[in-house]
């Protein structure tokens, strides 16, 4: 018996710590995916398919940086992620400032699945004056998130997106929608400002980490909701 | 007036009758989106928080103007329907920082009544007046009608 449990010992701590390979792809104009979601050990290859790039991140409070060497077509970064933080790691390329992609590593696994216990409205205490207002749609399963804030010149700014809920995250596209007019069927224009992921500790907190290529700005925030649910009771 | 008109105006009564008391009670069923959908890309995300006797929405819009985006914020007690908002503004903040704080100042009054499960009429009064219906983005969660 006891070589055998050594046996199912060894695979079980195999099959747990093997790292995950990633791979992205960067073009002249895109980066694919432009949103990668990593754990601690994972290793992740930049393919350089067009364009002469230097892959840089953005400061960060995960603790990952790195700065790649110019890389023509044809060649490969490689890193390993091994920062024992999570958190949102935004980074661009010095061929077009205006490109830009993000990587989310994970923190430690937490049992709470994104279910209909998190439509509230949620805030950061520290920036009391805005907010995100979140809608789990279970038909769908998809969450709407509302993010009232605002922007480069301290104007009124609000974005909206949806994604679709993994385990206890969720990444979405935001857009801002410009042009209308108070109570009036105005036809706007929607415009995409970045994406946001937020990770819940809970139905009542968590973390959000956004990357607006727009306006080229990227952070964290925690979040706590404000008032009481009856679902999140 | 013939006993046949008489009986399909005691009909319509009954009908408009049983339409007026069959409502909906404020409940967190009316948690969500909410728009016109003659006014795409705007609307009100409603949420409603018995325990704290809340009601909070918020209205993402754009300026009287034109142009600009602008939100809005609203609360009101749940003890009568139509629920009597606070409409207030937030400006001069930045995206996740403290500094510069908002300034929060009220910007008007509103009203909030819900018909049913699906359809509601907001109105409003502060630096512009008007009235809009509204129904349901997203499919309602557990929302129970009144019974007539």
């Amino acid at each position: 018996m006891k070589p055998l449990m050594a046996i199912i010992l060894m695979l079980f701590y195999t099959l747990h710590s093997q790292a995950t390979e990633h791979h992205i792809n960067v073009y002249e104009n895109r980066i694919d995916p432009e949103v990668l979601i990593i754990e601690n050990g994972d290793q992740i290859t930049w393919h350089i398919v067009n364009g002469r790039h230097q892959l840089i991140s953005s400061e960060n409070q995960a603790g990952f940086g790195f700065s790649s060497p110019v890389l023509p077509p044809g060649a490969q970064f490689t890193l390993d992620v091994e920062t024992g933080q999570s958190g949102e790691v935004a980074y661009g390329t010095t061929l077009n400032p205006l490109l830009s992609a993000a990587l989310v590593i994970e923190g430690p696994a937490v049992d709470y699945l994104i279910d209909e216990g998190i439509n509230a409205h949620f805030y950061n205490p520290q920036t009391d004056g805005q907010g995100l207002l979140l809608e789990y749609v279970p038909n769908t399963q998809i969450v709407v998130a509302y993010w009232f804030t605002f922007g480069a010149n301290n104007e009124q700014q609000w974005m909206l997106g949806t994604g679709t809920p993994q385990g206890n995250q969720v990444t979405m596209n935001m857009s801002a929608t410009t042009g209308g007019q108070l109570n009036s069927d105005q036809v706007v224009s929607e415009v995409p400002w970045g994406e946001l992921t937020l990770i819940f500790t809970d139905c009542f907190s968590g973390e959000a980490h956004y990357n607006g290529r727009e306006q080229q700005l990227s952070g964290s925030f925690p979040f706590q909701r404000l008032y009481l649910a009856e679902l999140c009771q | 007036m013939h006993k046949q008109s008489v009986i399909t105006i005691m009909g319509l009564h009954l009908l408009i009758f049983s339409q007026t008391v069959h409502g909906v009670g404020l409940h967190p069923g009316l948690n969500g989106s909410w728009h016109n959908p003659e006014q795409n890309g705007q609307g009100l995300v409603i949420h409603i928080a018995p325990a704290n006797n809340l009601l909070f929405a918020a209205w993402f819009t754009y300026s009287e103007a034109g142009g600009q985006q602008q939100w809005l914020t609203a609360y009101g007690d749940l003890s009568s329907q139509p629920v009597n908002l606070t409409l207030t503004s937030s400006t001069g903040g930045g995206l996740n920082v403290s500094d510069p704080t908002p300034q929060q100042s009220v910007w008007g009054s509103g009203q909030l009544t819900f018909h049913d499960c699906i359809s509601a009429t907001f109105q409003f009064s502060g630096s512009s007046e008007g009235q809009i219906e509204l129904t349901r983005i997203t499919p309602p969660i557990n929302c129970i009608e009144d019974q007539p």
